[in-house]
């Protein structure tokens, strides 16, 4: 992925978690869940991009390893924020269903 | 008061039958064509088996074949 | 007494056709005329078994559009009685009248392409290092590859065949696969003039891998096209 789409997801996640954190009633109407799922899905679209160009171009292993790290860390960003929340995939995806229809 | 149908009417030699699961069917029959939106209606496909995915109900040995009605 | 309705149709004097008639009556079936349509109901103490039923309703239906144009419509549709039908169909006319009109003389054929047996003829996974990051994305690569390689096969094949395909056509929708065998399904509406072009190309040696396979079914009645 390109600089530019780390650092968007990246400033997403952040921005999402400063504005859910500053309003308290944000996480009670279920606001909370729709902006991680609409995240979540930019994360998988990302995420399933990156596949294909390690499976698709000869990328230099540096390349590779430095975008495995990124998606690592996204994952976990994400990983987080659910705890936080207390939201499970099955809530997201109430909003949006899973990866098999992300195309 | 018409004897035959008139020539636009397109007969059924014309089609090429193909056997089709149930599946298939009841998916187009319970899940597709016109919904009437409105306080006139009772119900409309209120049944259980819509909510199911219903090639999964279905199993692939049930063949059905389209043909007419005679 | 609450109806059933079974279809709207166009009125153009198919109903006084004996096969017709005997169709209806064989159905318990009642119509009746409206600004130009012919409604086509029961009478819903008759319903009897809902699966019987249902696989009737499209034999009917399709009997139905031999004759005239049939808009089909989500069954079991019932309604309180007679006029709350009647109602409602004055309140739809025009929108009804242009899906007749729309739909006239066509049929509509479900294409799906359909893996046959699991993959085990995908290239191996790049070689990756065996760092944390290495093992994470020989994981995640695991998961990916099968939906990728069956996205570049549909990409490949619509690429290909999808041009010829609308040519022949009206109108399409894809569909979400039903079932994970199906990597692809598409519904297309066709003039029943154009079938003898449509039809052969579905007869066609595709280019597919061994294991994928195209299907189809039809004629049917536009399920997929009556929205209102």
């Amino acid at each position: 992925m390109t600089s530019t789409e780390n650092d968007f997801l990246q400033n997403t996640l952040n921005l999402a978690t400063q504005y859910i954190s500053a309003s308290p009633e944000n996480a009670e109407n279920g606001l909370v869940a729709l902006v991680l799922s609409l995240v979540e899905m930019i994360r998988k679209l990302i995420e399933k991009q990156a596949m294909r160009r390690i499976l698709e171009e000869d990328l230099p292993e540096e390349q590779v390893e430095r975008l495995g790290l990124t998606l690592m860390r996204l994952e976990q960003k994400m990983e987080e924020l659910k705890r936080h929340f207390n939201l499970t995939d099955k809530d997201l995806e109430i909003f949006i269903g899973g990866i098999q229809e992300i195309s | 008061m018409l004897d035959s149908p008139p020539p636009t009417y397109h007969l059924p030699t014309l089609y090429k039958q193909r056997e089709v699961g149930l599946a298939d069917v009841l998916d187009r029959v319970l899940n597709k064509g016109v919904m009437i939106q409105g306080d006139a209606i009772i119900s409309v496909a209120d049944i259980p088996l819509i909510r199911l995915n219903i090639r999964l109900l279905i199993s692939s040995e049930s063949t059905y074949q389209k043909s007419l009605l005679s | 007494m609450s109806i059933c309705l079974y279809a709207m149709c166009a009125d153009n004097g198919a109903f006084d056709l004996p096969v017709l008639k005997e169709l209806l009556t064989a159905h318990a079936l009642l119509t009746m005329q409206k600004e130009g349509l012919m409604l086509v109901y029961l009478e819903a103490g008759k319903l009897p078994n809902l699966t019987t039923t249902a696989t009737q309703y499209d034999q009917i239906i399709t009997h139905l559009s031999y004759y005239t144009t049939a808009l089909p419509v989500r069954f079991p549709t019932l309604l309180q009685d007679l006029p709350a039908l009647t109602h409602w169909v004055e309140r739809n006319q025009m929108a009804i009248q242009e899906k007749l009109t729309n739909l006239a003389g066509k049929v509509e054929y479900t294409l799906l392409l359909r893996n046959t047996q699991a993959e085990n003829d995908i290239a191996p996974l790049p070689a990756l290092p065996t760092t944390t990051v290495g093992k994470y994305l020989k994981q995640k690569l695991a998961e990916h590859q099968p939906i990728i390689h069956k996205e570049n096969i549909v990409n490949a094949f619509l690429a290909q065949y999808f041009p010829i395909f609308a040519q022949n056509s009206t109108q399409h929708k894809r569909l979400a696969p039903a079932q994970p065998d199906i990597i692809w399904e598409a519904v297309f509406l066709i003039e029943i003039s154009h079938l003898p072009a449509f039809l052969p190309i579905l007869e066609t040696n595709f280019d597919l891998p061994p294991t994928i396979h195209l299907a189809y079914s039809g004629p049917w009645v536009c399920y997929h096209f009556a929205t209102l």
